[in-house]
């Protein structure tokens, strides 16, 4: 086992170097790379000076070029990238002329604490839901499931965030949610238990399109492994013992059932995570994927590789939990 | 392998995942904030600090403005309520503000008071001191550092803390002295005189002295400061020095009609706060350091929520109104006014959209006070051409691609009436702008004619046709405006009339910023900023062609350059004002830009408030507002 | 995975050997799957979109098929034919590959009931070739030739005023940009007579935009999914074949590219390389196709593990040779199923785009640029801009993933997930 956990870590690197390359390359060889960035959105104009003053600055924070302006040859450019990710300094970002690190460190806690609630909502709702589809399996309910499951898992996000947001959260038609944000703007005075439900509050039309099409795949997931199970040999034999149904299932095929849910749930982040992109779009939240938005539109690329890392990081670490949890939890799988 | 999960597994599962949440929910959101609001305290700590210290130096200091003249003391202001007249004139016959010219023949003006807006609010019967005034950015500032950051909500905040030399009376346009006392400009432009008023003191009661102000300057000036935007209006100055502890010199190395705005802009920051050794140091503050004489302090900020601002309680001047200005940072303009609605802003700028759709409503216009006005700055939309492309090169060309184009039409139809056509460089508000300048119709009929005349026939594809090159051309947007994109499709519609083709091409900003930097643009649809009274060399004079200046078209026109370079040393503001006005003629029948029009500025503000009329060149002035006191909402 | 069995390929191995016409694996798992009501619906809905997106010029269009024209100085009138003179390069391209591929399918339609296997599929081949060739001679041609034509005379207001006459409209008078810019009470109107949807921001009509944007979907989705098919067949046979340490290290590849969110990874693309609709199309290509090589590989090394192959290369036959002549076509019909997802990924994923402003320009009309249209927070609340489109997407994702999940039942009868 411990073999296997060391194998599974040493396989990380490589991927952890294509990766970081891949992101490094894309935007390394990017046109306008050490463009001053939106310096003069307000129209306002630098002097020619001050503006090629900044390209130089710009060219030596990403290592472009050296102190005295010589240029850096690629790998070497790569290399000292890899060496200020490791210590910390994630570059500066053009539009907030902020660090990145900062700007993420401020953004990923929402992302993930939004993902985070989805899921286990998700897991709620659609562990009873698939069970009772797959005790039901080939009557109306079932049939009615899956067709329910597969519209759902069809349902466009930016369909549903738009109506939601159209007509629930507008002066226009229904003003019952806020239209904007995590949070009412002055929290300053909330109590721990308002500042809760303020947040719940918020957080509840995003929820929404969060919840629906993980569901949607959950629930299905969770039927099939049940079926799976009932197909086995032991159910037979169970039942053949006069175990009663409701125990059968529920001890018996849910709790082998729960396995390979556990095991997908860390799977599950990753693809909330490139959604956020959208969600955060439509209701203004400020989160990761509101970062990557904005930073396409300032063509911020310092921000977006770095998202881009953190985002593909995250997904390596949650590859890599699933892989971890199987092996732990399920001894018949062998390992060499 | 029977036991391993189970339902209660399952539950506790759930539970963790749950309490994970929360913690995250709770330690990744407010420790960000709260590690922003202990650096500011800190901030404000250490100022506590040096408050002790300088007791004494502030001791000695009244000790000494005891003995002087009595007209030289600082006007008493009293926080009142009700009627009372907020500002007790001082005693003394020199009360009355001094303009003369001085028989060397520079121009001396000498302010005993800090000026009065004019539409000051204290002599109101129902003016009270008190509440709040709470406004929306739609978004925080990246740091608050004087001189360093570029958006428009620092400079908003910074308003409220930092104060200048003198300021620019928003009707009168004359230039007022307001940290300073007397200004004397010398004939030939080359140097301004600045004395300080004897009694302003910063935040911290530490006294403005010319030491300040030359360090402000130097420091605004320091090539490695990160404040080029701001900087590059002050290339025309030479250095400034202090002469004693109350007044400074600036020297310049030519005329220069804007000097004396530069000088009156300069925001005055404290050396014994912002010293730094190295540039760096000064760039790298934490974001909040902002400390200067306004009639604000900073109080806190937290990051992506809001910033507050306190009455600053040693404030020199006359008092402010309100307790506190609060910025809340909003980004989607439909949740600031749903914040409005709810009360939770006190005023608002909506889209125009909005604004039309609101202010319909009788139940609306009842319980709200709403303005559309308009600002010398509100900035202005144009088409630049490309003058080096063979399809532009001719004026004729250039004058019936302005006639195709219907400005009322677009105006009304896309942006609800709230904007005014323009027909030149200058701002229809300011004095600059030449009203005589006839603007090109509407007229497609006559636009084909001048087509024609130009040498354009149609092809075979219904095209027009010079010299066997189709009329054919990208219009470059930026890809974040919507109302961009409907003018877009507008004028590619209008053209096509006639037979030019025209493609739209939206862009990400920056992308757009760096073609037109390497002129590689056929036209492209952007907007200027405005200003009272603007300086057209950097758009306009053939100087700014080459090397990515502004001048990105390639406009030359050896009549305007002659204008431009005499208009920018002439002091005088009439005959300047005349320049002005025959530059913009000629600029205006060349066309090198389709100029389209000036939006205004809305404001939906809370019942509650007075005296909230826009005016002047600047139209808002929260500096007037107030609440009755039996309307106040916050104590 | 295990229970791919039924795949084998023998009967294209020994075509010869048997008397009857044999049904292969692949017209079975067909057959099965297009039982169900709801497949034939899906099948339905999606050829209807295809010829809508192919044919959307005779469709939506504000120019008459033909009409009379009394031209102003002189007394004749002339026939003209508006609509047919101002179809587009891409039209005309888009054309000519519809017929193209509509051709190939009733060819192979057509020699359905052929009995000698090796002759049907070189006849097959010959002829896919050939339509190939064809397309891409007449596209270049067009390409050449073709000139845009500019017609923007308002015929409708000739008709009306009675200086053209014998007009043939479209059944929808509108086009996906024409608008009356100069009426304001033509802009963000509800559903009224005349424009059945209302019309938007700028005036134009949404029910036309709403069908021009079905050639945005399907032809990004189609292409997208082209590109991504080739890399990812390509990448996981040549993976599958030499195995080993190419295998671990093309993984680590694969892992990477899949471990970056899928719209961060475009977005960066989008922000580096710009974006118009080409663009999409190629950046959707290059990061779907992890997918297929995944499943390519594993067939593939399923496949070399099976005994017949070890026979064949015992017989004589090079490795090579047994995968990429016979595994890879029956290793690649089961890549079909990822497809119909892939594609209705694609459609998603592209709406997305557009809703985020960075897919297609303007003025064309795409589904997800219409809902941002709509829902557009500078401006009241279109909802007859944001139904429409919104449905679209849904019921062409829905189409897809029905067809997909049927396909794969059929493979696959035990395989229950998405």
């Amino acid at each position: 086992m411990l073999n296997y956990i060391i194998r599974r870590l040493l396989l990380m690197i490589p991927t952890l170097f294509i990766m970081s390359f891949m992101l490094f390359a894309i935007v390394r060889f990017a046109p306008g790379l050490a463009h001053p960035g939106a310096g003069g959105t307000t129209g306002k104009l630098n002097s020619r000076q001050a503006q090629k003053e900044q390209e130089l600055e710009i060219k030596r924070r990403l290592h472009l070029v050296d102190r005295f302006g010589h240029p850096i040859s690629v790998p070497m450019q790569y290399w000292l990238w890899v060496r200020d990710i490791a210590e910390g300094h994630f570059g500066m970002s053009y539009q907030y002329d902020e660090p990145v690190l900062t700007l993420i460190a401020q953004r990923l806690p929402v992302t993930i604490t939004l993902n985070l609630i989805a899921t286990v909502i998700i897991y709620i709702i659609a562990v009873p839901g698939g069970m009772l589809a797959a005790v039901q399996r080939g009557r109306w309910f079932d049939r009615g499931f899956g067709f329910l499951t597969l519209a759902l898992y069809s349902l466009p996000s930016i369909w549903v965030g738009s109506m939601l947001l159209g007509f629930l959260a507008n002066p226009q038609f229904l003003d019952w949610f806020p239209a904007a944000g995590i949070h009412t703007t002055d929290t300053s005075h909330m109590t721990y238990f308002q500042y809760l439900g303020d947040y719940c509050y918020h957080i509840a039309l995003p929820l929404v399109c969060y919840v629906y099409g993980g569901f949607a795949v959950l629930s299905k997931q969770v039927r099939a492994a049940m079926l799976d199970n009932m197909r086995q040999d032991y159910v037979r034999t169970a039942r053949a013992k006069g175990v009663g149904n409701w125990t059968l299932t529920v001890r018996h095929i849910f709790r082998n059932s729960l396995l390979p849910l556990i095991t997908i749930s860390a799977g599950v982040l990753p693809g909330l995570l490139a959604g956020s992109v959208i969600v955060e779009q439509i209701f203004s939240i400020r989160g990761m994927g509101a970062l990557a938005y904005k930073a396409t539109f300032g063509h911020d690329l310092p921000v977006l590789q770095m998202v881009g890392l953190v985002g593909g990081i995250i997904g390596l670490l949650a590859d890599l939990i699933t892989d971890l949890c199987y092996a732990v939890a399920d001894p018949r799988v062998s390992y060499e | 392998m029977n036991n391993r999960f189970g339902v209660k597994d399952l539950f506790y599962v759930f539970l963790l995942l749950a309490l994970l949440g929360a913690v995250l929910l709770e330690v990744g959101q407010s420790a960000y904030q709260g590690r922003q609001i202990i650096a500011l305290q800190g901030d404000i700590q250490r100022l506590n600090d040096m408050q002790m210290r300088q007791l004494e130096v502030l001791k000695h200091i009244e000790n000494s403005l005891a003995v002087l003249p009595s007209h030289l003391r600082s006007t008493d202001v009293k926080p009142v309520r009700g009627g009372a007249v907020a500002t007790e004139a001082g005693s003394g016959q020199s009360a009355k503000p001094i303009r003369e010219t001085l028989p060397d023949g520079s121009r001396y003006v000498y302010y005993p008071r800090p000026p009065l807006s004019s539409h000051n609010p204290f002599s109101r019967s129902d003016y009270a001191q008190g509440d709040w005034l709470v406004l929306d950015l739609n978004e925080d500032p990246s740091t608050l550092v004087p001189y360093v950051p570029q958006g428009e909500g620092a400079y908003l905040v910074q308003g409220y803390v930092l104060e200048t030399l003198l300021i620019q009376s928003s009707v009168t346009l004359q230039w007022e002295p307001w940290l300073a006392q007397s200004y004397r400009v010398a004939k030939n432009g080359l140097k301004i005189w600045v004395t300080l008023r004897p009694n302003v003191m910063f935040s911290d009661g530490v006294p403005v002295t010319s030491k300040d102000v030359v360090f402000s300057f130097n420091t605004l000036m320091n090539p490695k400061i990160n404040d080029a935007p701001m900087r590059s209006s002050y290339t025309d100055f030479e250095s400034c020095k202090a002469i004693n502890s109350r007044e400074v010199v600036f020297t310049l190395h030519h005329p220069y009609f804007q000097a004396l705005a530069n000088v009156g802009a300069l925001q005055i920051v404290p050396e014994h706060i912002y010293k730094f050794k190295r540039a760096k140091d000064f760039n790298n503050q934490p974001p909040g350091r902002l400390i200067g004489s306004g009639p604000y302090v900073l109080q806190g900020w937290q990051r992506g929520q809001q910033l507050t601002l306190v009455r600053n309680p040693r404030y020199w001047g006359p008092a402010p109104t309100f307790n506190r200005v609060v910025y809340r940072f909003i980004e989607s303009p439909q949740a600031s006014m749903q914040d409005y609605l709810k009360g939770s802003l006190d005023a608002v700028s909506p889209r125009a959209a909005q604004y039309t759709r609101f202010t319909k409503d009788p139940q609306f216009v009842k319980h709200n006070i709403y303005y559309n006005y308009h600002t010398p700055s509100d900035g202005y939309l144009y088409i630049c051409w490309n003058l080096r492309l063979p399809m532009f090169h001719d004026r004729t060309t250039r004058t019936a691609l302005a006639m195709l184009v219907d400005r009322n039409a677009i105006i009304n139809s896309f942006l609800h009436g709230l904007a005014v056509p323009i027909n030149g460089p200058f701002s229809v508000f300011s004095p600059q702008n030449n009203k005589q300048v006839k603007p090109i119709a509407y007229s497609v009929a006559e636009a084909r004619a001048l087509l024609h005349k130009a040498g354009w026939v149609k092809n075979s594809d219904d095209i027009l046709e010079r010299g066997g090159k189709p009329f054919e051309f990208t219009l470059t947007i930026p890809s974040s405006a919507t109302t961009l994109a409907q003018i877009a499709g507008y004028i590619q519609h209008q053209y096509a009339r006639v037979g030019i083709r025209v493609n739209v091409s939206p862009m990400q900003f920056e992308v757009m910023l760096k073609r037109i930097d390497s002129r590689s643009f056929q036209s492209y649809c952007l907007a200027w900023t405005g200003s009272i009274e603007q300086d057209p060399y950097q758009i306009w004079d053939s100087a700014s062609i080459a090397d990515k200046g502004s001048n990105a078209g390639g406009y030359s026109n050896p009549e305007v350059d002659k204008l431009i370079a005499e208009a920018r040393s002439n002091l005088n503001t009439t005959s300047r004002m005349h320049q002005w006005h025959q530059i913009q003629a000629i600029i205006y029948h060349d066309q090198p830009y389709l100029f389209l029009f000036q939006q205004y500025d809305m404001m939906f503000i809370n019942h509650r408030f007075r005296n909230t009329k826009p005016y002047g060149y600047y139209g808002i002035n929260t500096g007037d507002w107030y609440v009755p006191l039996a309307l106040q909402k916050y104590h | 995975m295990n229970s791919l069995e039924p795949s084998l390929p023998s009967e294209t191995m020994m075509p010869r050997l048997l008397s009857q016409r044999p049904r292969s694996y692949w017209d079975n798992v067909l057959a099965s799957a297009v039982r169900p009501w709801a497949v034939k619906i899906s099948v339905a809905y999606l050829v209807a979109l295809s010829l809508l997106a192919v044919l959307i010029p005779f469709i939506a269009n504000s120019r008459p098929y033909t009409v009379v024209v009394s031209a102003h100085n002189s007394m004749q009138a002339k026939r003209l034919y508006p609509l047919f003179r101002s179809l587009t390069r891409l039209d005309l391209i888009v054309l000519v590959w519809a017929g193209v591929v509509v051709w190939c399918v009733l060819h192979q339609w057509l020699t359905r009931k052929e009995s000698d296997l090796v002759r049907r599929r070189q006849r097959r081949w010959r002829v896919m070739i050939l339509a190939a060739f064809a397309a891409i001679a007449l596209t270049t041609l067009i390409g050449i030739f073709r000139h845009n034509v500019l017609d923007v005379t308002n015929y409708t207001r000739l008709v009306a005023e009675g200086k053209a006459h014998g007009a043939i409209f479209a059944p929808i008078k509108w086009g996906y940009a024409d608008m009356e810019p100069l009426r304001r009470d033509l802009i963000n109107k509800m559903p009224m007579p005349g424009h059945p949807l209302g019309t938007d921001g700028q005036g134009r009509d949404v029910l036309a935009r709403l069908l021009w944007s079905a050639r945005v979907a399907m032809s990004v989705g189609f292409v997208s999914q082209i590109i991504a098919l080739v890399i990812g067949v390509f990448c996981g046979a040549v993976d599958g074949y030499f195995s080993g340490i190419v295998d671990l290290l093309f993984m680590r590849f694969v892992e990477a590219v899949e471990a970056i969110p899928t719209l961060i990874l475009i977005l960066i693309f989008v922000a580096t390389f710009g974006r118009n609709i080409m663009a999409i199309m190629v950046i959707l290509g290059v990061t779907g196709w992890t997918g297929y090589a995944r499943f390519v590989r594993a067939e593939f090394l399923r496949l070399r593990s099976l005994d017949y192959v070890a026979a064949a290369r015992a017989a004589g036959l090079p490795l090579w040779r047994v995968l990429f002549r016979y595994m890879l076509p029956n290793g690649i019909t089961p890549v079909l199923v990822s497809a119909s997802f892939g594609f209705a990924g694609a459609v998603t994923i592209e709406s997305g785009l557009s809703f985020l402003g960075v897919g297609v320009r303007p003025p064309t009309a795409s589904w997800g640029q219409m809902l941002n249209e709509a829902g557009n927070p500078a401006t009241v609340f279109r909802w007859w801009e944001a139904i429409g489109p919104g449905l679209a997407i849904f019921l062409t994702v829905m189409a897809f993933n029905v067809i997909g999940q049927a396909l794969r039942d059929a493979i696959d009868p035990h395989g229950e997930a998405l």
